[in-house]
């Protein structure tokens, strides 16, 4: 476009000034001087006449016949409005997703849970950026550990085999059905957390954070209000 | 200028007379429609968000100036409600569906003449369907209610400078949609 030709001082973008002047909202010397820089500048002239010609395009869109009276459902909205949520309050508001909202002690919990998350997170990357391989080394470790701490349960319900052998015996004696339980193999679940590599891991614990989210907001969420209504008709 | 049965009707309505609102609603419902549908581009769409309008206003009828006329009020507080939703739904840009935009537009001369107007409000539709929603809204009230730049503003609570830009880009758009020359 010819930019500053023949410019007033205030009309510096007179690519906007088309518009403005299609539309009636200059002032009545930005229109004089918009008027004869159009005289010299036909890239103006041109933008000019595009806008008309789009302005007819819009105006002849025909209205549509909206075919059937909607007074029936917007009045039965109306009233289940006033049903439900009052006369003060909007019926569309109530139509609005509400923003879950947590009582306080709720909201302190997943703010608890937001932070232990994150310097988990922070921690957890810090080491991995550190050394990789140790990280690695670490989660295997961690499965280990993990695998220990059942085997420690099996101990000790081997330590009362004796006890739940006599059971055993009694309810055989008494005629009585009884299913103990057999110790769980614990080795084997060991070697499957073991060989779970690391992303797997933090994959995992990602999983586990947002499940607790998730379920703080479904759990802690206020009651909505009202109901959506007002179907059509 | 308001007649006095319209005010008389906003007046009953807001004391909570439904048959008032009624007849408010009868008179405005086509329009109310249209302006959904423009922004929506579908039939369906639109009627949900012509009721939702009404039943909005039922709310909101204590914010009207009595001395000012319904329709326009209502025909604002409608982009408002679309552009509501639109936020809400992030709907995608599916491609215009004539079956639920055509064949109920009003009567416009003999069939050939009809169909080459279908096509043309067909088109013209879907561009501006293509449009982000805040375009769709001030090309909805600069072009078809007809509002100033400061009317515009205050109906969507931009600032001036922002009806301005947005009117300036969704027309450009609009101009390479339709294929009139960008200039």
């Amino acid at each position: 476009m010819n930019g500053s030709r023949g410019a007033a001082p205030r009309l510096h973008h007179w690519a906007e000034c088309v518009d403005a002047y299609l539309d009636g909202e200059l002032s009545a010397t930005d229109r004089a001087a918009f008027e004869a820089h159009l005289v010299d500048c036909s890239g103006c002239r041109e933008s000019l006449a595009g806008l008309r010609d789009l302005q007819v395009h819009l105006a002849s869109l025909p209205e549509q016949v909206l075919g059937r009276d909607l007074t029936g459902s917007v009045l039965a909205a109306v009233d289940t409005g006033r049903r439900s949520v009052g006369p003060a309050q909007s019926l569309a508001d109530t139509r609005r997703t509400e923003p879950v909202t947590l009582a306080g002690g709720g909201r302190l919990a997943l703010l608890a849970q937001a932070v232990a998350a994150v310097v988990l997170a922070v921690l957890v990357a810090r080491d991995f950026r550190a050394d990789p391989s140790s990280f690695a080394a670490d989660t295997t470790s961690l499965a280990a550990d993990v695998g220990r701490l059942p085997s420690l349960l099996d101990g000790l319900q081997e330590a009362d085999a004796a006890a739940a052998w006599r059971v055993e015996e009694w309810a055989s004696a008494a005629a009585v059905p009884v299913d103990m339980p057999t110790a769980m193999d614990w080795g084997s679940l060991e070697r499957d957390l073991e060989s779970v590599p690391a992303a797997a891991w933090a994959a995992g614990a990602l999983f586990g954070v947002l499940a607790v989210v998730v379920a703080n907001r479904a759990l802690l969420a206020g009651p909505r209000r009202g109901a959506t209504a007002g179907s059509r008709s | 200028v308001v007649s006095a049965s319209e005010s008389d009707l906003v007046l009953r309505a807001r004391d909570g007379e439904r048959e008032a609102f009624g007849s408010l609603v009868r008179d405005h419902q086509e329009a109310v429609f249209n302006v959904c549908y423009r922004m929506l581009g579908d039939r369906p769409a639109a009627e949900d968000m012509a009721q939702e309008t009404f039943v909005r206003a039922f709310q909101k009828l204590s914010l009207l100036d009595v001395s000012r006329p319904f329709g326009p009020w209502i025909r604002r507080l409608a982009v408002n409600v679309v552009l509501n939703q639109l936020a809400r739904e992030r709907p995608l840009m599916a491609p215009f569906d004539e079956r639920r935009s055509g064949g109920e537009a009003a009567d416009h001369g003999p069939p050939e003449a009809q169909a080459l107007i279908a096509d043309r409000s067909a088109a013209i539709l879907e561009a501006i369907r293509t449009l982000p929603p805040h375009y769709r809204a001030v090309i909805e009230l600069r072009h078809f209610q007809e509002l100033s730049y400061r009317e515009i503003s205050d109906t969507l609570r931009i600032p001036l400078s922002d009806v301005k830009s947005r009117l300036f880009r969704a027309r450009r758009l609009l101009m390479g949609a339709l294929g009139t020359d960008v200039r």
